[in-house]
């Protein structure tokens, strides 16, 4: 597999994956567009840590073509734009996100070609008396027959910030799959029990969760784990 | 070890234990019965602390100590051990992530990886579980049965001096009960001062874990105290039988 590594310093606006390629991204405090083109058949398997950042992103899939996006962001405002083009062309994106004063990450996600699927799994820890924001919205157009669209968003709250999940579904066809679903609140107390009745005091135990939570919504390898994991201060 | 005063507790406006008491013993085993209802897995959150209930009256002291004002992990700390009824599952957090921070949570120092990789390795195959376990989410996936035994895997791993038992059967083939019975006995060798309070409808664990004392509660307060023929008399004839003769749970 074809391992790619984007950050800060890297001029590109534009990537076009012609064979399975691991994509690492790796952007802090920036505002970017880009666009990535993922050719027929092609596998493309995308890592990102991001922290404060208004990125676009844009990803346009061919036939056949498969992309699983792992995301982990810190406080970014960022926009990601997936047009499933090309027939069974297919995107499992999860999202992990943490917010330490306000923050929106928009996701749109068009299905434009027969057979296509998309999995998106928000997970949001809003560790702020501010804004933290998913709007998540699936388009199923006409031509886009015996597609799959399916999107699940959870924001946990630590302290008293407001929480928003504004999922939308929009269905031109009759013969789609599709479903979402929306859940805001603090841990849940059975966990918390649960933990504490092992000794675990409060701290950790909320440490342990907000890890769980945000890695656990990840599938990411063991190095990219630990970078994550570093990165999460709540 | 364990005492339990005059104990009045509620959830919200109700009131499920009244006047509760027991005097449970260094190395004593007492089981309890009781309809549905009558209060039994609410004593058991209310000896470890959960903020579900509220105190009205009473006390509870564990080692010559008042721990009402204790948080639940402190509790824990302490030496109790609630096995519970229905264990709950906590995706994203491994068993080895969290069983690992409740015994460093007991430590001046981390424990090790070796001390650590060996102990988990010996109880697993005593449990007779699947080696993967330690690495899978904390009972995601697990049918019931799989997770009682992950209750009993944590106990062995925190070596508490006051088990409490919460319908440990329910959920259990009889082969699992008796994996799991047999390493709490073994337990029970290895720590003989340790304490137990077994909750349960039937008399089934108690042909495997032998109790000192079988009590029956009804409406929040122990009614009848006896030995192991009692729980055997509840089999055969059912509750309808006791009356309130005892209401003070005493043994003497």
């Amino acid at each position: 597999m074809n391992k790619l590594l984007l950050n800060n310093e890297d001029d590109i606006n534009t990537l076009v994956i012609e064979e399975d390629t691991q994509l690492e991204i790796d952007f802090k405090n920036i505002e970017k567009d880009i666009h990535i083109l993922v050719e027929n058949s092609v596998l493309l398997n995308i890592i990102e840590i991001s922290k404060n950042t208004k990125n676009r992103f844009f990803l346009e899939l061919g036939n056949e073509s498969r992309v699983i996006y792992n995301k982990f962001s810190v406080d970014c405002n960022d926009y990601i734009y997936v047009l499933l083009d090309g027939k069974y062309s297919n995107i499992k994106l999860n999202n992990s996100a943490v917010n330490n004063s306000d923050s929106c990450i928009k996701f749109l996600i068009e299905h434009n070609n027969i057979n296509t699927e998309s999995y998106l799994s928000n997970h949001g820890i809003n560790n702020s008396t501010g804004n933290m924001s998913f709007i998540v919205d699936s388009k199923v157009n006409p031509s886009a027959m015996k597609s799959i669209t399916k999107q699940e968003s959870k924001i946990t709250n630590l302290k008293s910030g407001k929480s928003d999940i504004l999922p939308n579904l929009i269905i031109d066809l009759d013969d789609v799959e599709a479903s979402h679903s929306a859940y805001i609140s603090d841990f849940n107390k059975d966990y918390m029990f649960y933990m504490r009745s092992r000794g675990i005091d409060e701290k950790m135990a909320k440490k342990l969760l907000v890890n769980g939570f945000l890695i656990g919504n990840l599938d990411v390898d063991c190095i990219n784990r630990e970078k994550i994991l570093n990165e999460i201060k709540v | 070890m364990l005492e339990i005063k005059n104990l009045t507790a509620s959830a919200g406006d109700k009131k499920i234990l009244d006047d509760f008491s027991i005097n449970i013993k260094d190395g004593e085993i007492h089981a309890i019965m009781g309809p549905n209802g009558t209060g039994k897995s609410t004593l058991s959150k209310v000896i470890m602390g959960s903020d579900e209930y509220k105190v009205l009256y009473g006390d509870i002291i564990f080692e010559g100590k008042s721990i009402k004002s204790l948080e639940v992990d402190e509790r824990s700390r302490l030496g109790i051990f609630l096995c519970m009824q229905s264990p709950t599952s906590i995706e994203g957090i491994t068993n080895s992530e969290f069983i690992k921070a409740a015994i460093n949570a007991r430590r001046t120092s981390p424990i090790g990886l070796y001390e650590f990789i060996k102990s988990v390795e010996k109880i697993t195959d005593d449990l007779s579980m699947d080696k993967d376990n330690i690495h899978r989410n904390v009972n995601v996936g697990n049918s019931g049965g799989e997770r009682k035994k992950n209750e009993i895997f944590q106990m062995r791993l925190l070596e508490p001096k006051f088990i409490i038992l919460d319908e440990l059967d329910s959920g259990l083939d009889i082969d699992s009960l008796k994996v799991v019975c047999d390493n709490i006995n073994d337990y029970l060798k290895e720590f003989p001062k340790t304490s137990i309070l077994i909750i349960t409808h039937y008399p089934r664990i108690l042909e495997y874990i032998k109790p000192d004392y079988v009590h029956i509660m009804m409406n929040g307060k122990i009614v009848k105290t006896g030995d192991y023929t009692l729980a055997l008399n509840i089999e055969k004839n059912g509750y309808n039988e006791i009356n309130n003769v005892n209401g003070n749970g005493n043994n003497e």
